[in-house]
């Protein structure tokens, strides 16, 4: 199990272009459209005739084959369905925050569905994680790069193509900053909506 | 063979002097296969399967943390972290030489740095050793961290 879960962090850079990423409106969206590093995570046998008890064969399947990576609720929620997590991200202030990650037990689903999301938050999330350790990393390191004043803008325009529409929902290739560009567009929107009604009752 | 209580608490010095020097694939031979290394993310907690734990490796995942320690592209690890355990003596709370089996209890304060950064953990931990061909080797390793279920950054090393 432990192998199942490390193996796919490993994946060639085509492994996450070809897995794609959805955009919604307002700020929210998700890896893994059409595969992801959870897709070939071995099935509970038990849980699969429970589902299919409970909805049939082709519902348990849909319900089933959904994989997403990570599924993001603008600004600070994410959500990973494969393996029951829910991770907060809580700002603490400009240069801290504080990630809290819960796994959840599937009422009446077998254990192992339990210990796989309590091994993948050890394996991934815990602050002894080893794929962690290079994340924190990296972030850091941006962090560091954001004090310098060489560039006055962050780039984040990879395939990008001249003409984006936030307000509605794109698949996209896996690599695309689409979803942070969608973020930001979701930030100025909320960040100025009262702003608009503040200067249009002015105006009145 | 026969085995002291002196040769047990030399064995858990010389163990913490390995990890302190960085020496960590001899300390994966000290480990029997079948062992795990514990750390819980709870205090006094009793299940590493069904709650989430700050480490629970077997073999394959020791080592493969200590490939990824003395690996050439671990980018975490550009520069080095280093440690330091200061260990008290060890309480041994069971000593079977027929059975050759023994159990520790020793607290630590473990210092982690790297680049500016330096934090301390005060923590105990419990050894199951095994006399296996006449030479001690580690059965289970269980490390309790005082603030356990405090939030971390990265510990990247073994406390």
């Amino acid at each position: 199990m432990a192998m199942e879960i490390i193996a796919p962090f490993m994946s060639p850079y085509e492994f996450f272009e070809e897995m794609g990423i959805r955009t919604w409106p307002n700020g929210h969206g998700h890896t893994g459209v059409h595969h992801s590093i959870h897709s070939d995570y071995s099935q509970a046998p038990e849980y699969w005739d429970a589902m299919v008890a409970a909805h049939g064969e082709e519902r348990a399947g849909a319900i089933l084959g959904e994989n997403r990576h990570n599924t993001v609720y603008f600004p600070n929620i994410m959500i990973k369905g494969p393996v029951q997590q829910l991770r907060n991200f809580v700002p603490l202030g400009p240069d801290k925050t504080l990630v809290e990650s819960y796994i959840y037990r599937l009422v009446g689903a077998p254990d192992v569905l339990l210990q796989r999301t309590a091994m993948y938050n050890r394996l991934i999330n815990a602050p002894t994680s080893m794929v962690g350790h290079d994340d924190l990393e990296m972030y850091e390191r941006a962090q560091e790069g954001l004090h310098s004043d060489g560039l006055e803008w962050i780039n984040i325009q990879r395939l990008w193509h001249g003409h984006e529409d936030y307000s509605e929902e794109a698949v996209e290739n896996g690599t695309t900053e689409r979803q942070m560009r969608n973020q930001f567009d979701a930030w100025v929107k909320f960040m100025t909506l009262s702003m608009n009604d503040a200067a249009q009752e002015a105006a009145e | 063979m026969s085995v002291t209580r002196d040769d047990i608490i030399d064995f858990l010095y010389e163990e913490v002097r390995m990890l302190d020097e960085g020496r960590f694939s001899e300390w994966l031979d000290l480990w029997l296969p079948e062992g795990f290394y514990w750390m819980p993310l709870d205090y006094k907690q009793t299940d590493p399967l069904n709650c989430t734990s700050l480490l629970y490796e077997d073999d394959f995942m020791r080592k493969l943390r200590v490939e990824r320690l003395n690996g050439e592209r671990t980018f975490s690890q550009k520069p080095k972290s280093r440690c330091s355990h200061v260990i008290q003596r060890p309480f041994i709370d069971r000593f079977d030489l027929d059975a050759g089996e023994f159990e520790t209890n020793t607290s630590m304060h473990y210092v982690e740095t790297r680049l500016d950064e330096q934090f301390l953990l005060a923590l105990t931990a419990t050894h199951e050793l095994k006399l296996v061909d006449g030479k001690l080797r580690i059965a289970n390793k269980r490390v309790d961290l005082l603030n356990s279920d405090a939030a971390f950054g990265n510990i990247q090393l073994l406390p």
